[in-house]
């Protein structure tokens, strides 16, 4: 064993005293009034946050209705275009001759 | 401090206590009221503010029309606006009316004199579609305002207006399809409970509520829309060549009993309901107007008299041109005299002398007319062939038409022999077309309807099965019997305006006097005719009633119900494609 390690041994202490944290009573104030602070921010943001949802919300249920009121104003002109009426009194129809005479091809 | 200041002090000090004391009991009632007393009221005031509760709309199922092998819309749903106006709000009017003028093209002074009415709400108008209330919302202008208007919309216009019916302001179906199924289209509407901000608008929380609207059920029709635009155009040239009062027509598929048009002439438009003057237009003739059918009705006596075997095709009476019930005479129209007749003659020529023997001989008597000779006929024609009840087919106002009971007074002989003949018996055209149909059919007696699919609100569709009412109301062979009889109509009869060449068609006319008002006897040169009958008779496709309601023309229903037939019948054989023979 060399004499370097026999020095370290020398040096060793022996009786360790464990690390103590103690906070006096300020201390603790200010750390609750923190933690307090701390949660009540995200609690707040978190409110704000489902607020903002909730106008988003809104907003797309407000376009959703102008959608849906579009696509019924289209399909309502797209039927009135296609109706029996619309279709007799197109020019082409007027050109049409009545059958008279219907052969049946076996 | 002297003896008296710490009197006085004391004293002051005492008053103190006693205004004290009295300020706060008053703070102390008040509390109590506010708390106790007015809890409710103030609690529902805080929600109030803060919460708003909106009911969701359903939206009214959609109904749909036959168009081939496709389907197309009848009866939709658009959100429209309303415009109005707080005038109070309003600081220039003028200005304000011009602006609106010129987005939506109305008179400027039409709004003017609204936005001077006094009051806080008054409508500038109605039914704005989606591009004008844009143009208006972006004038922002103070005191005017837009609601939705949800409204019911038929883009087919007059085409089946009465089996619709249409939907009034209040949103409640009327007359047709749409008062029938009324319930069922409406829906269920939802709720939603919610918080709300400063204003008005719904913020997202746990504690809101909603429950989702259920749509409306829809529908689509066994309409189909060609045949019933051709039944509507040929239904008003006949009425209009005969300048008569009405007309109806209803066209049966016989082998489920699938209608595939139901018209009335004249009609109206549903979209602009509220300006028919006329309620009667909004009827549905078809099923709603019972009437005497006349001759038409001796098909279903001859019925009687074949499934119980008391004639036979070939069985003679001797025609003498009238007969004799209880002290009154019946006669042939026109009085009439052919001497020997069989039975096919007896329709062929729509002798009432020869409907009457049918009766005697359901009795057992070709002599006289007795009560089992009345029961017969009563069982056929309302328990076997369904008259005097109601069809049952979607519609409103349906009525069930009636037929006296031969044990009552007024089923007496008299009556008897004129139910032979259709006279004394009230009926509706679609009782008339669905008996016939059995007869079309070899004797498969099937309810009327309209209805080929429902659309459940999820979007799912169902189709509705055929409903067989009575599978032998005559064998096949009486139905085949009837149908030659029918067919000698058009052949030499009658019905010979419906000929086709290369079709059988089979059919009877009835011409009936319509009663008076005050029940005594029949009107003057009043008359309803109608045709009944089906094609090819040898496998039919269809089964066609027109009738016709006071013409001004002269002439039985051959000259003003059978032409229509035939114009009809013609088109409807191309339309199926079926082969001449």
């Amino acid at each position: 064993m060399s004499s370097a390690t026999y020095a370290v041994r020398r040096n060793q202490n022996l009786y360790r005293r464990s690390a103590q944290l103690e906070l006096g009573p300020v201390s603790v104030s200010f750390v609750m009034i923190a933690i307090i602070s701390v949660l009540a921010l995200l609690y707040l943001t978190q409110i704000t946050k489902t607020s903002v949802y909730g106008y988003r919300l809104s907003e797309l249920a407000d376009k959703q209705a102008k959608l849906t009121a579009a696509n019924q104003e289209m399909q309502v002109e797209a039927a009135r275009l296609r109706s029996i009426q619309q279709i007799k009194s197109a020019p082409a129809v007027a050109q049409l001759v009545p059958e008279t005479q219907v052969h049946y091809v076996r | 401090m002297s003896y008296s200041e710490t009197v006085s002090f004391k004293r002051r000090l005492a008053w103190l206590a006693v205004a004290a004391a009295a300020l706060i009991l008053v703070v102390a009632w008040r509390l109590f009221t506010v708390q106790v007393l007015s809890h409710q009221r103030y609690l529902s005031q805080a929600a109030n503010a803060h919460s708003r509760k909106t009911t969701v709309a359903a939206s009214r199922g959609e109904i749909f029309i036959r168009d081939g092998d496709k389907k197309t819309p009848l009866a939709l749903n658009q959100t429209l606006k309303t415009l109005y106006a707080d005038p109070s709000q309003v600081k220039d009017k003028a200005a304000a009316a011009k602006a609106l003028a010129g987005v939506t093209g109305q008179p400027e002074a039409g709004y003017v004199k609204a936005l001077q009415k006094p009051g806080d709400y008054t409508v500038l108008g109605r039914s704005l579609n989606r591009e004008v209330a844009e143009r208006v919302m972006a004038l922002k202008l103070t005191g005017i305002g837009l609601s939705n208007q949800p409204q019911r919309v038929y883009p087919e216009g007059t085409l089946a207006a009465q089996v619709l019916g249409f939907v009034n302001a209040d949103g409640q179906g009327q007359y047709g399809l749409e008062g029938y199924l009324n319930q069922e289209l409406v829906g269920t509407p939802g709720l939603l409970r919610a918080k709300t901000d400063t204003r008005g608008n719904p913020i997202a929380t746990a504690d809101n509520f909603i429950k989702p609207a259920v749509n409306g059920t829809g529908y689509v029709l066994t309409l189909d829309r060609n045949i019933q635009a051709q039944a509507e155009k040929y239904l008003k040239e006949g009425v209009e060549r005969v300048r008569a009062k009405s007309g109806s027509v209803v066209i049966v598929d016989p082998s489920n009993g699938a209608v595939k048009a139901m018209a009335n002439f004249p009609t109206y438009d549903p979209n602009a309901y509220s300006q028919v003057r006329d309620y009667g237009l909004f009827s549905n003739a078809v099923v709603s107007d019972q009437f005497e059918p006349g001759s038409g009705f001796k098909i279903f006596t001859m019925a009687a008299g074949l499934a119980t075997g008391k004639v036979k095709p070939d069985t003679t009476f001797e025609d003498t041109g009238s007969v004799e019930v209880d002290g009154r005479t019946i006669r042939n129209a026109a009085n009439h005299r052919y001497g020997r007749q069989n039975m096919t003659d007896v329709i062929q020529k729509s002798l009432n002398t020869g409907v009457v023997f049918i009766l005697k001989s359901l009795g057992g008597d070709p002599a006289n007319i007795n009560l089992t000779g009345k029961r017969v006929l009563h069982e056929y024609i309302t328990k076997r062939f369904g008259f005097g009840l109601a069809t049952g087919i979607e519609q409103a106002g349906e009525v069930a038409g009636a037929v006296n009971r031969p044990t009552n007074a007024n089923g007496n002989n008299v009556n008897y022999a004129n139910i032979t003949f259709g006279q004394g018996v009230s009926v509706s055209m679609i009782q008339m077309a669905t008996a016939t149909a059995a007869i079309a059919n070899g004797g498969k007696l099937y309810q009327p309807h309209l209805i080929d699919e429902v659309i459940t609100p999820d979007g799912t569709s169902k189709p509705v099965t055929p409903k067989l009412v009575n599978g032998n109301v005559v064998t096949p062979e009486v139905a085949r019997q009837l149908t030659d009889m029918m067919v000698q109509v058009v052949e030499k009869g009658s019905g010979y305006q419906t000929r086709i060449p290369g079709y059988k068609v089979a059919g009877k006319t009835g011409t009936a006097q319509i009663p008076r008002a005050d029940g005594k006897g029949y009107e003057d040169k009043k008359n309803i005719g109608s045709f009944v009958g089906f094609a090819p008779a040898e496998n039919p496709r269809f089964v066609m009633m027109v009738r016709i309601n006071e013409p001004q023309t002269s002439g039985f229903a051959e000259s003003t119900t059978v032409p229509v037939f035939g114009d009809i019948a013609r088109w409807l054989l191309h339309y199926y494609k079926v082969e001449p023979q």
